[in-house]
């Protein structure tokens, strides 16, 4: 017999739509995403120049008609690379996002609905909270070896915990509702009730935390490449490039000043979706 | 109130104790032989038997744990490879250093952020308010680093008002009071809009209450109001925030610590990563996680103090 339990979630999200579509501030912010995102795949398209192409004749100039945003003490064009940098920022960003989901989500959702795994997962979780969330990302980089692809595993391994709670929660709450109960006296399994139930109710607060995540991760990734921790020379990463304009800050700040201003622009657009999202799809929470 | 001590310090055990695990675990982690890639590609096979004796990789690892958990509750974290001075010694140093800076940017955040705040949230819907909240949601966004940079490159380099980087030497002297000043307002500077944001909303939810309600309806001043009724009771999220923040101001420190050159937890733990000195990576990472978690309890004990319905739960 089929199970026809009706959840609330189970409801396409109208409303929520309509009110983050009337959010100028939300809307804003995901426009400035759709353009990132074209940018970083029409990459190779939009940078007037190659981005690790070194021209030592040309090193540290100010911004110009030939270098928009000037060019840094290889000469490369500040431009080119902040256009290519949106790759890796994004691609940091989303696989970082999608391992600390993807784990997060997974050990929430067996803490919630295992009796005998909830102290054991949600033990080693406040483990991983007692790191401020930059060190446990350092931590992690000390042992794997500083690295792009490491970063992204630390940063992703660092918003593990996050998840997991959030999740945890949904399901503890979502578990005793009434719809779960009619579901499993019509014999649902519990596979079959956290597929139908469990997420598509939690799937809100997941969607608003892994928008604000990816602003979190750009960051502290961006964090790492400074630190000497993660992008490595010449890749076009934000952080790096910044790191590289740290020594020429007094003559030339612009080296540093571009892909900084690169990194606020992605983050504030993931900060001002996530808001509105959040005001959308739980409107209890807007003051 | 004491049972509630009681319990939270005790459920603050295992809280440790995973944490040691976890900074012990991070040089089993590291990929291959850990001797082999502290001493390099190149080295002869007699010192790479020789770390692997001192760091005692070749015991079994419940025998390895449980002397590092005892040497570091005797407060012996072993010897650095590059130094080889105590790393409790090069730790203790830089914790207080870390500490100087982490409780002067804690201090001006705490100056500014709440004020701005309760400001906010007490004009509701004027242009400080709006002002306010939209330089909050700028600042949110802003990377650290950048904001360092740039408070170095205004005030250091081209005013000259304050020095570019280093320690100048104890806190209570004047230099040392001058090169305290760039990095604890960068750091602090990271956390105001929170801070500010939280105040806000906290507030403006305390103000919507019935005793409020009672408060305005026997005449009383709206400053005496927001002061005496408001924001008391507002501030009990916001003292949770403060604690929590502190892994903001641990994590920020370390990127302020190495762009001025402050010689504390942060910048020599990102020293020893590129080194691999892992006993000076363990050490830093040890000493800020437990420090965090003591943060934490303190947090929990002010928040009971502040909020009486706590101390029996």
């Amino acid at each position: 017999m089929a199970v026809t339990a009706e959840s609330p979630a189970a409801r396409p999200h109208s409303d929520a739509w309509g009110r983050l579509r009337r959010d100028g501030a939300s809307m804003a912010g995901a426009a400035c995403l759709a353009a990132l995102v074209l940018i970083a795949i029409f990459a190779p398209l939009v940078a007037p120049q190659d981005p690790i192409r070194v021209a030592m004749r040309e090193r540290l100039q100010t911004p110009s008609r030939a270098h928009w945003l000037g060019t840094d003490q290889f000469g490369r064009d500040i431009l080119s690379r902040i256009v290519y940098g949106t790759r890796v920022s994004l691609t940091v960003g989303l696989i970082a996002v999608g391992i600390g989901l993807g784990l997060g989500a997974t050990l929430g959702l067996v803490a919630g609905f295992s009796r005998r795994l909830d102290y054991p997962i949600i033990a080693v979780m406040d483990v991983l909270l007692s790191f401020p969330q930059i060190l446990l990302a350092i931590a992690i980089v000390a042992a794997l070896g500083p690295g792009i692809f490491n970063a992204m595993i630390a940063v992703g391994i660092g918003a593990v915990p996050g998840f997991t709670r959030i999740t945890r929660s949904s399901t503890l709450s979502i578990r005793e509702r009434d719809y779960v109960e009619a579901a499993r006296a019509l014999g649902a399994t519990s596979g079959r009730i956290i597929r139908r139930h469990v997420l598509p109710n939690a799937a809100a607060p997941l969607i608003v935390i892994s928008t604000l995540s990816m602003a979190g991760a750009i960051l502290a990734a961006a964090i790492l490449s400074f630190l000497g921790l993660g992008a490595r020379p010449p890749m076009a990463e934000w952080g790096a490039m910044a790191a590289e304009g740290r020594g020429l800050i007094a003559q030339y700040p612009h080296v540093a000043t571009f892909p900084s201003l690169a990194i606020f622009v992605v983050v504030l657009a993931f900060n001002l979706l996530g808001d509105g999202l959040r005001d959308a799809l739980d409107p209890q929470l807007e003051d | 109130m004491r049972v509630y001590i009681a319990r939270r310090l005790l459920l603050t055990v295992p809280t440790i104790l995973g944490t040691s695990l976890l900074v012990f675990l991070i040089l089993h982690l590291v990929p291959g032989d850990p001797a082999s890639v502290i001493a390099g590609p190149t080295a002869p096979a007699d010192v790479v038997a020789n770390i692997r004796t001192q760091l005692g990789l070749d015991q079994p690892i419940l025998v390895q744990y449980w002397r590092y958990l005892s040497s570091a509750l005797h407060g012996d974290l072993g010897r650095s490879i590059l130094s080889r001075r105590q790393v409790s010694d090069e730790v203790a140093g830089a914790f207080l250093n870390t500490l100087e800076l982490v409780i002067a940017a804690r201090v001006w955040s705490l100056l500014i952020g709440i004020p701005i705040g309760v400001l906010a949230a007490a004009r509701r819907r004027s242009i400080f308010d709006k002002l306010s909240m939209v330089t909050a949601l700028l600042g949110l966004s802003l990377p650290i680093f950048w904001i360092g940079l740039m408070a170095m490159w205004l005030f250091a380099v081209k005013l000259g008002w304050l020095p570019i980087s280093g320690r100048g030497g104890p806190i209570w002297t004047g230099a040392g009071l001058l090169h305290l000043v760039l990095p604890a307002l960068t750091l602090g500077g990271v956390q105001v809009p929170a801070l500010a944001r939280l105040t806000r909303s906290s507030l403006l939810e305390a103000l919507s209450q019935d005793y409020v309600r009672t408060a305005r309806a026997k005449g009383l001043a709206e400053r005496l109001v927001v002061a005496k009724h408001a924001l008391k009771n507002a501030m009990l999220p916001v003292v949770t925030v403060i604690g929590l923040q502190f892994a903001g101001l641990l994590g920020g420190a370390v990127v302020t610590e190495t762009i001025f050159s402050w010689p504390g937890l942060g910048r020599l733990a990102v020293t020893a990563i590129l080194t691999r000195d892992f006993p000076i990576v363990q050490g830093t990472i040890l000493v800020s996680a437990v420090t965090f978690v003591t943060i934490n309890l303190l947090t929990d004990f002010l928040y009971a103090v502040l909020d009486p319905r706590i101390k029996y739960t």
